[in-house]
């Protein structure tokens, strides 16, 4: 809906900025001053629907950041516990030939 | 006989890499555009306060009372692009940190150790077999998944968020535009068509093109950053750990039949 109304404004402000330069190039100063003054209106709405936009989305940045460091640092837990198993399933690995072996004189 | 079984558990990490280098690129651009449109919105401030002139503040509104009661101006515009860009900062440091964890915990694993012929094959067989059984060996690819799969929607709303900060930055730059380009254009009807200020007016609107493009880019890139990310944990399921037990097991047959 704003982006809407953004895009009609847009359109509004730059039609009615032709018609004002075209009054003061007919020496129609007083009505190019009447179109001025609706501009001026026009764009402040403009500026404070772009404000609001930009607010919106900076906060909805700032949720969407905090989701994926909160993400990131239970990533890193899992990293350290990753790394623990790790080390014991290397370990574990390492002494299988040997257990094997062991296995292996048992039933000879 | 001495084998060695070694990095079976490599899985390919370059798309990991290439989606920490891109979305850090993509991050980096964002906030450096973001600087320059700041640069114009604050541009468009300065010249209108400096040219202290009347008739050239129309349009720009500094402060100004109307039916709205509006007390937006180009001076907040540019404090929310402000904020906008260091929350861009703050999500390029949480995308990196993110996808290097990724890298890291795809990392290769690498599973070696020898066989003798003093052990007989079929025995290791079966207890690789039984710790496989057992869920030993299944160590990560579907813990992996599964915080890339949590990630997904703060990527996701992420990619939405810029989205959105993309487009109203895009219409920042087209307000200070209109505002700076009425005011060239009055300048160019006083001055009678000036030659200087026409060329002026004429650079202005090739600079905003220019950043209007760009912006549109890395809104698109944005966009697509979801999907690269879904693409991501499809590749890592692929080349998961039971494609690594697969091919563990399929190494122990070999060495069975060859020592038997």
């Amino acid at each position: 809906m704003r982006e809407i109304i953004l895009t009609h404004l847009f359109s509004i402000i730059s039609y009615l900025r032709r018609i004002e330069v075209g009054l003061i190039t007919d020496e129609q100063p007083e009505d190019a001053e009447t179109v001025r003054a609706v501009n001026r209106t026009l764009s402040a709405f403009r500026d404070k629907l772009i404000t609001m936009q930009l607010t919106e989305a900076t906060e909805k940045l700032n949720n969407a950041t905090l989701h994926l460091q909160l993400t990131s640092s239970d990533l890193q837990s899992y990293l350290a516990t990753r790394e623990t198993a790790g080390n014991r399933l290397e370990t574990i690995l390492a002494n299988l030939p040997v257990a094997v072996a062991l296995l292996n004189t048992l039933i000879d | 006989m001495a084998v060695s079984i070694s990095g079976c558990a490599t899985r390919d990490n370059s798309d990991f890499q290439l989606f920490h280098i891109q979305s850090a690129i993509l991050a980096e651009e964002t906030a450096t555009t973001l600087e320059s449109v700041k640069a114009i919105v604050e541009m468009n401030q300065v010249e209108a306060i400096a040219q202290g002139n009347e008739e050239l503040l129309e349009n720009l509104v500094l402060y100004r009372e109307s039916t709205f009661v509006l007390a937006s101006d180009s001076t907040t515009i540019s404090a929310g692009l402000a904020r906008a860009q260091s929350e861009v900062e703050e999500t390029a440091f949480a995308l990196s940190l993110y996808s290097l964890l990724l890298v890291e915990v795809t990392e290769p694993q690498t599973i070696a150790f020898e066989l003798n012929d003093l052990v007989t094959t079929s025995l290791l067989s079966e207890a690789v077999a039984t710790l496989v059984e057992h869920g030993a060996i299944e160590y990560d690819a579907k813990i992996t998944a599964d915080a890339m799969q949590v990630a997904s929607s703060a990527i996701e709303s992420l990619s939405e968020a810029m989205a959105e900060i993309t487009v109203a930055t895009a219409n920042a730059v087209q307000a200070s535009y209109a505002d700076m380009a009425a005011r060239r254009q009055m300048e160019i009807i006083t001055n009678r068509y000036s030659t200087d200020d026409v060329i002026e007016l004429s650079e202005l609107n090739r600079q905003v093109k220019a950043l209007l493009g760009k912006l549109d880019t890395i809104h698109d890139s944005w966009v697509s950053l979801p999907a690269i990310h879904t693409e991501l944990i499809n590749s890592l399921t692929e080349t998961s750990t039971s494609l690594t037990l697969r091919i563990l097991w399929e190494r122990m047959n070999e060495i069975r039949e060859e020592t038997q």
